[in-house]
């Protein structure tokens, strides 16, 4: 345990720093450690596309859907829930960078209007409504392209640009991995703030001969929490006096006080942010949708009160209505209640920008319920996808034919209690969070500030727990 | 009367769960993406891909089909004989219905009411302008749904764990303001 200097813990675990620790802290100070996962998902990644491009095309045969949108799904989640943001740490859409900025020095400057979330929550939204309406999950050719357009993009903008704005702006994978990393238990932060008071290089932000500095503009001294940290480590190798670490902290705890935050600024006063969070969200609960048997009812009356056999109409109109207006209606309505039980004079915008931090957890958890279940059920299907590689490439079953029958990696009656176990850990955190908030800002009636949010919290997760019984749709199979 | 809306939360949360538990759970019908049985499979001069959600009572296989690269022609059918592996029951034989949803994959759907656990066995005939493919496999029925058998209650007990001390710790933190807050 290494204690962290010039600011008082609030409790003891926040003093404990990984990096300290033996086998993990050396290997977290290697400094070679992100190239090497970065190398290694990269090879991943070749193969993913080549299977995509060139192998059978349906999709729980082809390593392209199975691993990108099974196993992958699934590491990201378990890695932010028991980690931090280790895919952006391991994110082999950077490593071709390496090589290359030996040769051109990105040079640009990233417009100052497009510093900000919007374009990443609009591509997000983008992703996830492409993801429905091109089934991706049911496309291995679609799905190795996608793999080729991120790689291309991320080469591309932080190739031509300083810093890393595609990873801090634009990759929605990104975006997704700074919102669930605002629950996650580790944060990269400072050891001793008194060295930092007496440092004269600020290194960990501007880097030093052979060592970049933090390329997503967080500077350490003033860091706080998760956002827009990739867990790239550079801060760790760049500080001369080894003063970044690993350390752990209370999941969430950074959302119920809005302090001033180095390269994000305050929270609370960054609608683009909450946009992002609102999109995390109530996106969890539409993919959710996506995957049961009741969207194909609502697709097929929305398409014959348009009029059309046409998908893109009928999937914008339940975005729009998923994403912009069920948000708006119930977090207008919760904030409405909040003022009116409370007896704050504020606006709505403002009371909404503070509490839509508090579904962070209920979110993160309707994702893991959701891609967990996948991962689990499906989790050995990957099994007879590469005996099937194997058989397709040298003509014979060399690690025996093909068990299509392989998938749980967990009795397939525990599932729906492992989802249930995600959704209500969620919503118990929210309820908490939003509890932590009501109690700050009404602390002589905080059931009264609280009980719209937990009003809100609990139809939401119960609308989860409903569309976690329903019937799955055959596209389930491939991973909705 | 002192207004306790505390207790009174929490009466209405439980009270709605339980409702939708109560709603929810005869909608349910797999605890899990149904399994894929066979993989573009040459019967006859069909392709065909077989998927079963194989649950007693319930059981559904989906058949996607194609003939030449393309959608098999309207009069095509899908028939299904099942027969227990231990010969408890004599062979049945059921026909699927070709979904007709204008934005959804085509495919058919075979609704099978699997009696009982264990083995069974499938032949699948599909039958058409194009001619007659047949195909036979076994399929193992699990269990009717049981989202919440005692044993799987188990598995939240990690959850009630982490959720007891995320209070914890969120108390601790609350009780030193002066801390970092984190
Ligand atoms: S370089 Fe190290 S000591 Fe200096 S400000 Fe950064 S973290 Fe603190
Ligand atoms: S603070 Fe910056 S340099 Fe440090 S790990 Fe996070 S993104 Fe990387």
């Amino acid at each position: 345990m290494s204690g962290i200097r010039g600011v008082r813990p609030a409790a003891e675990w926040e003093a404990v720093d990984i990096t300290a620790w033996p086998v993990l802290g050396p290997l977290f100070r290697w400094r070679h450690l992100r190239s090497a996962l970065q190398l290694l998902l990269l090879l991943v990644a070749l193969v993913l596309v080549w299977d995509g491009l060139t192998g059978p095309q349906l999709a729980p045969t082809n390593l392209a859907t199975t691993v990108t949108w099974l196993h992958y799904r699934g590491f990201v989640v378990l890695a932010l829930l028991a980690f931090g943001n280790a895919f952006c740490m391991a994110c082999p859409f950077m490593w071709p960078r390496l090589p290359l900025e030996r040769l051109v020095r990105a040079r640009l400057v990233w417009p100052r209007s497009l510093r900000s979330k919007w374009a990443g929550v609009l591509l997000l939204a983008a992703f996830l409504f492409a993801y429905e309406l091109f089934d991706l999950w049911a496309s291995p050719r679609w799905t190795a392209w996608v793999i080729v357009a991120y790689f291309a993009a991320a080469l591309t903008v932080n190739g031509l640009f300083r810093g890393a704005p595609f990873c801090k702006y634009l990759c929605p994978i990104g975006q997704f991995n700074f919102v669930g990393s605002l629950i996650s238990p580790l944060e990269i932060a400072v050891r001793d703030h008194n060295v930092c008071a007496s440092c004269t290089t600020k290194d960990c932000f501007r880097g030093r001969e052979g060592q970049r500095g933090c390329e997503l503009w967080l500077f350490q001294e003033k860091k706080y929490g998760n956002m827009d940290c990739t867990f790239c480590l550079d801060c760790i190798h760049a500080c001369p006096h080894g003063n970044v670490g690993i350390r752990f902290r209370l999941p969430g705890s950074e959302l119920w006080q809005d302090r001033l935050r180095s390269g994000v600024g305050r929270l609370w006063r960054r609608p683009d942010v909450g946009a992002l969070v609102v999109l995390f969200t109530f996106g969890a609960l539409l993919n959710a949708f996506g995957m049961v048997s009741p969207v194909y009812a609502l697709e097929a009356w929305l398409a014959g009160l348009l009029g059309t056999t046409s998908e893109w109409p009928v999937l914008g109109l339940i975005f729009v209505g998923a994403l912009v207006v069920e948000p708006a209606f119930l977090l207008g309505g919760a904030a409405w209640l909040f003022r009116a039980w409370s007896g704050r004079e504020e606006p709505l915008i403002a009371v909404i920008m503070r509490y839509v931090y508090a579904l962070v957890p209920f979110g993160m958890g309707v994702w893991s319920a959701h891609y967990l279940f996948h991962f689990l059920s499906g989790f050995w299907g990957v099994v007879p996808v590469v005996q099937n590689l194997v058989v397709e490439l040298t003509g014979s079953p060399w690690l025996g034919m093909p068990r299509w029958d392989l998938g749980p990696a967990v009795p397939v009656e525990w599932l729906n209690t492992l989802e249930l176990g995600f959704i209500a850990l969620g919503t118990w955190g929210s309820l908490l969070l939003a509890y932590r908030l009501a109690r700050r800002d009404v602390p002589q009636a905080p059931w009264r500030a609280f009980a719209p949010w937990a009003l809100l919290i609990g139809v939401l997760a119960l609308v989860d727990v409903w569309l976690m019984l329903q019937p799955m749709e055959m596209r389930g199979t491939f991973l909705a | 009367m002192r207004w306790r809306i505390g207790p009174l939360l929490t009466a209405t949360a439980l009270f709605a769960l339980v409702a939708v538990l109560a709603v929810g759970r005869p909608a349910s019908a797999h605890s899990g993406a149904p399994l894929l049985i066979l993989a573009e499979q040459a019967a006859g001069p069909y392709t065909i891909s077989v998927w079963a959600d194989p649950d007693v009572g319930n059981g559904r296989l989906f058949v996607e089909a194609t003939v030449g690269g393309a959608q098999v022609p309207p009069e095509t059918t899908v028939t299904a004989r099942v027969w227990p592996d231990d010969g408890h029951l004599p062979e049945a034989t059921y026909t699927g219905t070709r979904t007709s949803s204008p934005l959804g994959p085509e495919r058919f759907t075979v609704r099978v009411p699997f009696d009982a656990e264990g083995v069974w066995w499938v032949q699948l005939a599909i039958r058409g302008p194009a001619g007659l493919g047949e195909v036979t496999f076994s399929v193992t029925a699990t269990p009717a749904e049981s989202p919440f058998s005692v044993a799987s209650l188990l598995c939240l007990a990690p959850f009630a764990a982490i959720a007891a001390l995320w209070w914890w710790g969120a108390r601790r933190v609350s009780a030193n303001p002066r801390g970092t807050g984190r």
